[in-house]
C-alpha cells in the first residue's frame, strides 16, 4: 500500500510498477479538450485506490487520503470549489454523498460517476454515467483492462473534460481477480463545475 | 422558473419577491433556478420523488437585519420560508422544505462563534456553527472543555438542539444543556429568552428561565420564530475518561440488559448517552450486505452469526463511559460491572482491545466531543444510493418495553424486506429507540415498501403507546395525528399559538404538523 506521504505528492510508485499495465492504457483526450487542474480523492484502504492514485496523482493538483471516516473529503471539497477544481475520485458511495453535497451548492455536478461491483465466479462489473462523447471508449477500455482497470480509468478520467453532468450510461462486465479483501462497492467520480 | 410554487402566489408574484430579496441580500446569495445548487437543497434521502420536497428558491442572508428584510417581503407578499441552520438533517429531511415550491432560508452565512467562556462552560453561537468548527475552535484556543456533538459532525449545534438531538457525552441532552436564545418572530421582532432579556445581565447564559414562562421550548421543532443565537454549556474536561464496550451474544439478552443499565442510569452511576446497539447497526459502519448475502433482500437469521464471529461483535454491543478522577471511576465501574456483567455471555472491551475498529474508534470520540462522520458509511451497506429514514419511538428504559418495540419493529421490518438496523439511546429515564430504515434511494420499490413500512409503524407504535419524538418531512402529519390526547388538546393549542405569532403563515408551514390558519382551510 502506498504510504500517506507519497499521496501527497503521488511519489514513489517503485513498488507498484507491475500493476501498471503496459500500454499505458487511457482514453486518450482529443486535442480539442482542456486539460483542467484537478485535485484526487482516494480511499486508501485497499488496492484499488492505491492503483488509482499511483495513476492519478503525478498529473494531480493534489491528492487526499480518505479512510473510514468519509468526512476526510468534506475540507478537501471545500478547498477544491473555492479554488473552482475538478475533483476526481474512487472512494465508497457515503464518501461521494458527502463529496457532492459540499459541492453542489457551488454548482457542482457529476460529469461523471462508475460503481464497480465485483461479482461471483471472479466477474467485475463497470456501471459507468458520463457524456457520449467518451463513454463508449471508456465502457470498451474498461472491459478490456481486467484487474488493471483503476489504472485505467484514472489516467483516462485525469484527460477527459469535466463541464457537464453526466447522462449517458453504460455497463460492461469484464474478468477480473477479486481482492483479497472487498469491503464493500467502489464509485469513481468526476465532481466539476457545471455549464449553466 | 421552477416547476412548483405555492399555489397562492402567481409566477410573477414570485418573481419579484425574489427579485426583492436578491437586493436585500445580493444575488449571489439567492438560487433561484433549476441546477445543482438548487438540487443540492433537495433530501438526498428522501424515501419520496425527488421533487416532493424540491424548493423553489434559496435565500441566505447574513445576519438578523438582513432575515428582518427578508420576513418584510414574505409577510408582503406570503412567501413561506423554510429555516434552515447547516441543512444536515439527514434521515429526517435534510435542508428540504416540508412542502415543494416552498422557499428555502439558509443560515450557513451566520456562523459566528460569538463567545465561549472557558470559566463557566459555555459557547454563545449562531445558526451556522457546526459540531467541526465549534471543536476546532475550542481546540485552537487550547480551552479545557468538550462539546457534545451529534454523529454527523457536519451538523449545526444549534440546528439539532432545535430538533432536540441527542449526543454521547454527559451533556447529551442538547436541549437540556442549551441556555438562551434570541429569536426573530414573524413580524420582524426580535427578543431574547430568560436572563437575556435583562438588559445588562450576565446571566444570559447561566440561568435558563429568567423571569416568567419558560419560551424556549416552543421555539424547538416548531414554526414560531427563526432562532438566530442561542448559548450551549459545555463539559470542563475530564481529569479522566474511561469508554467500555459489552458485546451480549444473545438477541434475548435486551431485556436484562435493559434493566440492569436502568438504574444505573436513574442513579447517574454511568453519566453519559449510553447506547444499547444492534449487531447490524455496528456490522453496517465498517462492512456491506453483499458481504454477507443477497445486497438485495434483508439478511437472513443465519448470517447474523458469520457476522459476529468476523466483527468480534454481540447481538447486542452496549457502549458507555465514566468521567472524573480515576478512583472514583475505578470505584463506580465495580457497580456497573457488576450489573452489566451479570448477563451471561457479556464479553467486556476497552480501548486497547478493539483500537482500530472503526465500530469502536467513531464511538470513542462521540463519547468524549470529538465530532466525525463515520456512521455515514452506514448508507454502504444496501448498495447503489443508500439513503436511510430514522424511526424513532420513544421508550421506557424497561425491559418489556424495550423488547415489545424491538419486536414490533423487527417483525415489520422484515415483513417489507428490510434489515433491523437498530439502537436504543440510553438517557436519564427514557429510551430514544432509532430504527434506521436503509434502503437504495435509486431502486423505485424499495422506496415504496420504505414509505408503507414506516407508516405501518407509526400505527403500530402509537397503538402500543409508544411516540416518535422526531421524524422525516413525509411522516409529520401523520406522527402529530397520533398525539391526539384529550380530542387533539396539544396541536390545536400548537395552531393557537401559530395563528397568533404569524398570522400570514410565512414562517415553515407545516413543520411537525404545525399549518398556518389559510393552509388549514385549504385542506378542510
Amino acid at each position: 500500500m502506498v504510504s500517506r506521504r507519497a499521496f501527497l505528492r503521488g511519489g514513489s510508485l517503485a513498488g507498484l510498477a507491475s500493476l501498471v499495465p503496459a500500454a499505458s492504457a487511457a482514453v486518450r483526450p482529443r486535442a480539442t479538450w482542456a486539460s483542467l487542474p484537478f485535485e484526487a480523492v482516494c480511499d486508501t484502504r485497499h488496492q484499488d485506490g492505491d492503483a488509482f492514485l499511483a495513476a492519478v496523482a503525478p498529473r494531480a493538483y493534489r491528492s487526499h487520503g480518505v479512510g473510514v471516516d468519509p468526512g476526510a473529503v468534506i475540507g478537501v471539497m471545500a478547498d477544491a470549489t473555492a479554488a473552482r477544481r475538478v475533483v476526481l475520485g474512487l472512494t465508497t458511495p457515503s464518501t461521494l454523498m458527502i463529496a457532492r453535497q459540499i459541492a453542489a451548492p457551488h454548482g457542482y455536478g457529476l460529469a461523471f460517476q462508475g460503481e464497480h461491483d465485483y461479482l461471483d465466479s471472479d466477474r467485475l462489473r463497470h456501471h459507468l454515467r458520463g457524456d457520449a462523447a467518451w463513454l463508449d471508449d471508456l465502457a470498451s477500455l474498461l472491459e478490456n483492462s481486467a484487474d488493471a482497470w483503476p489504472q485505467a480509468l484514472g489516467r483516462s478520467l485525469a484527460g477527459l473534460p469535466a463541464d457537464r453532468e453526466c447522462t449517458t450510461t453504460r455497463a460492461v462486465t469484464c474478468a477480473a481477480r477479486h481482492p483479497e479483501r472487498i469491503s464493500g462497492q467502489r464509485v469513481s467520480w468526476m465532481l466539476a463545475p457545471l455549464r449553466a | 422558473m421552477p416547476q412548483a410554487l405555492p399555489n397562492w402566489l402567481t409566477p410573477q408574484q414570485f418573481q419579484q419577491a425574489v427579485d426583492e430579496m436578491r437586493a436585500v441580500v445580493g444575488k449571489q446569495w439567492v438560487v433561484a433556478e433549476d441546477g445543482p445548487a438548487l438540487r443540492s437543497y433537495r433530501d438526498a434521502f428522501s424515501p419520496e420523488e425527488d421533487d416532493v420536497f424540491l424548493p423553489s428558491a434559496v435565500v441566505a442572508p447574513d445576519g438578523v437585519e438582513q432575515i428582518q428584510k427578508i420576513l418584510k417581503i414574505a409577510n408582503d407578499y406570503r412567501v413561506p420560508l423554510w429555516t434552515i441552520s447547516s441543512g444536515k438533517n439527514f434521515a429526517y429531511g435534510g435542508p428540504a422544505p416540508r412542502k415543494a415550491g416552498h422557499v428555502v432560508l439558509d443560515l450557513k452565512r451566520m456562523n459566528r462563534i460569538i463567545e465561549v467562556n472557558e470559566e463557566f462552560g459555555y459557547a454563545l453561537v449562531e445558526p451556522g456553527v457546526t459540531y467541526f468548527q465549534l471543536y476546532e475552535y475550542i481546540q485552537k484556543k487550547g480551552y479545557k472543555l468538550w462539546i457534545d456533538c451529534a454523529a454527523p459532525g457536519w451538523g449545526s449545534v444549534l440546528g439539532n438542539t432545535l430538533e432536540h438531538g441527542v449526543g454521547y457525552t454527559p451533556y447529551g441532552d442538547h436541549f437540556m444543556m442549551h441556555c438562551g436564545m434570541e429569536v426573530v418572530l414573524a413580524d420582524g421582532t426580535v427578543l431574547r429568552t430568560g436572563q437575556g432579556s435583562l438588559p445588562g445581565t450576565q446571566c444570559w447564559q447561566l440561568f435558563q428561565y429568567g423571569f416568567g414562562p419558560v419560551l424556549d421550548g416552543i421555539f424547538t421543532q416548531s414554526n414560531f420564530g427563526i432562532v438566530t443565537k442561542m448559548g450551549m454549556w459545555l463539559m470542563p474536561e475530564p481529569p479522566g475518561y474511561m469508554p467500555f464496550m459489552i458485546t451480549y451474544e444473545r438477541e434475548e439478552d435486551l431485556h436484562a440488559i435493559t434493566e440492569a443499565v436502568r438504574p444505573l442510569k436513574v442513579n447517574m452511576l454511568i453519566p453519559n448517552g449510553a447506547f444499547t446497539v444492534g449487531l447490524l447497526w455496528e456490522a453496517s459502519i465498517k462492512t456491506t450486505r453483499a458481504q454477507y448475502g443477497d445486497p438485495k433482500k434483508r439478511l437472513p437469521e443465519s448470517a447474523m452469526k458469520k457476522i459476529m464471529a468476523d466483527h468480534k461483535l454481540g447481538m447486542w454491543n452496549f457502549y458507555a463511559a465514566l468521567y472524573g478522577p480515576k478512583p472514583m471511576m475505578d470505584n463506580t465501574f465495580k457497580v456497573v460491572r457488576e450489573a452489566l456483567g451479570s448477563i451471561p455471555g457479556a464479553k467486556f472491551y476497552f480501548d486497547e482491545d478493539r483500537k482500530g475498529d472503526p465500530s469502536w474508534d467513531y464511538r470513542v470520540k462521540l463519547m468524549r466531543g470529538i465530532p466525525n462522520m463515520t456512521e455515514f458509511n452506514m448508507t454502504n451497506w444496501v448498495g447503489g444510493s443508500g439513503a436511510h429514514v430514522d424511526f424513532s419511538p420513544i421508550s421506557p428504559t424497561r425491559g418489556d418495553d424495550a423488547v415489545k418495540q424491538y419486536e414490533l419493529i423487527k417483525t415489520r421490518a422484515h415483513e417489507y424486506n428490510f434489515d433491523y438496523i437498530g439502537e436504543f439511546a440510553v438517557g436519564w429515564r427514557d429510551m430514544h429507540h432509532v430504527f434506521s430504515l436503509t434502503f437504495d434511494r435509486s431502486d423505485t420499490d424499495q422506496r415504496r415498501r420504505a414509505r408503507e413500512l414506516f407508516s405501518a409503524l407509526i400505527d403500530d407504535a402509537a397503538k402500543a403507546g409508544y411516540g416518535e419524538y422526531r421524524t422525516h418531512l413525509a411522516f409529520m402529519d401523520k406522527i402529530a395525528g397520533t398525539y391526539n390526547w384529550n380530542d387533539g388538546a396539544l396541536w390545536k393549542l400548537h395552531h393557537k399559538l401559530k395563528d397568533a405569532l404569524d398570522p400570514n403563515g410565512i414562517l415553515a408551514p407545516g413543520k411537525m404538523g404545525i399549518w398556518p390558519k389559510h393552509m388549514r382551510e385549504e385542506e378542510a
